[in-house]
């Protein structure tokens, strides 16, 4: 079996816009950020791991671990680039956690990182969607448009409404606005999100508009992975990656069984739980893949927090408010932290660790001890799910 | 509008594979699907990707008669979940600088 597995450093830039700064300028930034924040020295770091979606097109550029490795002057360890669609930061973690929990690497660094704000959004919103299947995406199909699909199914089965849609939106918001990274910094009101002619909320894909969408962005998010050994003797408070899942789905949604199941979801986060000996209850605080706003609510079901048909509910009853039982997305979440879609599921993580050592400031859920992220690549086809644990 | 039959379970999908995703059979039979389908869900696309003409593109998943769940486009922006649609031929989108054409949906008369 392999060695248990903590988080000792993490650091990432903010989220938004940034137009004088190169990837390389965003990699190396939260890079070093996290190395800092370790206390370590790069010369410590047996592995670099760097998650991206879209340089290849948007940016012109590819070997981005390798530019990382360079910066960094690290020529003698194994650097690797991993690509999963929106889920390329979740699997970057992954694939670290995997290197040093074999042993094969002492220290690995991880970096997930996007540059998107400087191209066409049409160009942008067409490299997303060739997520969807091939079969789907040459009928235009783009992710808001799955999206809208499956939001009027979810609302004909379950009895969700717009009012809870803009519910999600306001939360994560006003939670964004508590964190200095956070790209949208700006409250919004149910009143406003519910008008049907505000010019500023245009209809995307009905019945979604343009606040129940995440804002594409810049950004990068790093982590420092080490054993839990190994990390007692660097850091006061390791976190533990107590639990990883994985699984995929079947690309073309409605295909799917129940087209309202997030299955993959499920497996993944059963797979989490499973290795980290706990249950969806025991979860103090969870980052979900709110890349609009109807996902918040099925995956805080299919993760298994509520019962299929009830996020909703919980939502309403300010069951995932930064106050409640279970926050959910104390950042802002994709929603309004941003969605660099390759460093998301880092940042994701950055988050929660800093959540279960304390240091979230005015968003900090009090006492938190355990805490739960997913991340998704295409409409949920490829899901990652990882369970944190403060270490003492 | 081609479509692959598995032969242990009978369902019906689109895309060619080699396992069956419901019951692991390996054995598919072509079938065509046509004639009357019923719109699940649909939306209006507001945001298109580059190479997609329509403005907005109403996009829906139909179920045929036989349980084959499609996602296509749709000829008219009158749409109400339950309609009943047929096939129908045009120009999808450009990809690449190159036309596709392609199966679509248009409201029964
Ligand atoms: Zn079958």
């Amino acid at each position: 079996m392999f060695r248990k597995i903590a988080i000792i450093g993490c650091g990432m830039t903010k989220f938004g816009r940034h137009e004088d700064k190169t990837l390389t300028d965003l990699m190396t930034e939260s890079s070093l950020e996290a190395i800092r924040d370790a206390g370590i020295d790069e010369k410590d770091i047996g592995a670099i791991y760097v998650g991206n979606m879209l340089a290849q097109e948007l940016n012109k550029q590819t070997l981005l671990a390798t530019v990382l490795a360079d910066q960094l002057a690290l020529y003698n360890v194994a650097v690797d680039g991993i690509s999963n669609g929106t889920a390329s930061g979740g699997s970057a973690v992954r694939n670290a956690f995997l290197a040093v929990a074999s042993g094969f690497c002492d220290i690995a660094l991880v970096t997930g990182v996007e540059k998107m704000r400087g191209s066409p959004r049409d160009k942008v919103t067409d490299l997303i969607a060739t997520m969807s299947h091939p079969s789907e995406y040459v009928q235009g199909a783009t992710l808001p448009s799955l999206a809208a699909m499956f939001t009027r199914l979810y609302m004909q089965k379950y009895g969700v409404e717009r009012r809870h849609l803009a519910m999600v939106a306001v939360k994560n918001h006003s939670n964004a606005l508590k964190n200095p990274y956070a790209h949208i910094r700006k409250a919004v009101t149910l009143e406003e999100l519910l008008s049907e002619d505000n010019p500023k909320n245009p209809v995307v894909a009905d019945p979604l508009r343009l606040y129940d969408c995440c804002p594409m962005s810049d950004g990068a998010a790093s982590l420092i992975l080490c054993s839990l050994e190994e990390a007692e003797k660097i850091v006061d408070t390791p976190i533990v990656i107590a639990g990883i899942g994985q699984a995929s789905d079947n690309p073309v949604v409605c295909e799917r069984e129940d087209p309202t199941v997030l299955e993959a979801l499920r497996r993944a986060s059963q797979q989490a739980f499973k290795m980290a000996k706990i249950t969806p209850k025991d979860i103090d605080v969870a980052e979900l893949h709110d890349a609009f706003t109807i996902l918040e609510i099925a995956e805080s079901e299919d993760a298994g927090f509520f019962k299929k048909g009830t996020g909703h509910k919980a939502l309403e009853e300010e069951v995932t408010s930064l106050d409640g039982e279970l926050p959910i997305n104390p950042s802002g979440g994709l929603k309004a932290r941003g969605h660099p879609v390759g460093a998301t599921g880092v940042a994701q993580l950055v988050e929660l660790t800093w959540q279960l050592r304390g240091e979230a400031e005015a968003r900090q859920v009090k006492g938190a001890e355990k805490a739960f992220s997913c991340n998704l690549g295409g409409f949920a086809s490829n899901v990652l799910a990882f369970v944190l644990a403060r270490g003492d | 509008m081609k479509g692959f039959r598995c032969e242990g379970c009978g369902w019906i999908s689109t895309v060619k594979r080699v396992v069956c995703p419901r019951c692991g059979g390996k054995k598919f039979q072509e079938v065509y699907l046509s004639g009357e389908c019923r719109l699940l869900t649909f939306t209006r696309l507001y945001a298109v990707s580059e190479g997609v003409k329509d403005m907005p593109l109403t996009l829906g998943v139909v179920e045929f008669d036989n349980g084959a769940r499609v996602l296509g486009q749709i000829t008219s922006e009158k749409v109400s979940v339950g309609m009943k649609l047929r096939l129908a031929w045009g120009l999808l989108r450009v990809v690449d600088g190159k036309k596709i054409y392609g199966f679509k949906f248009k409201p029964e008369n």
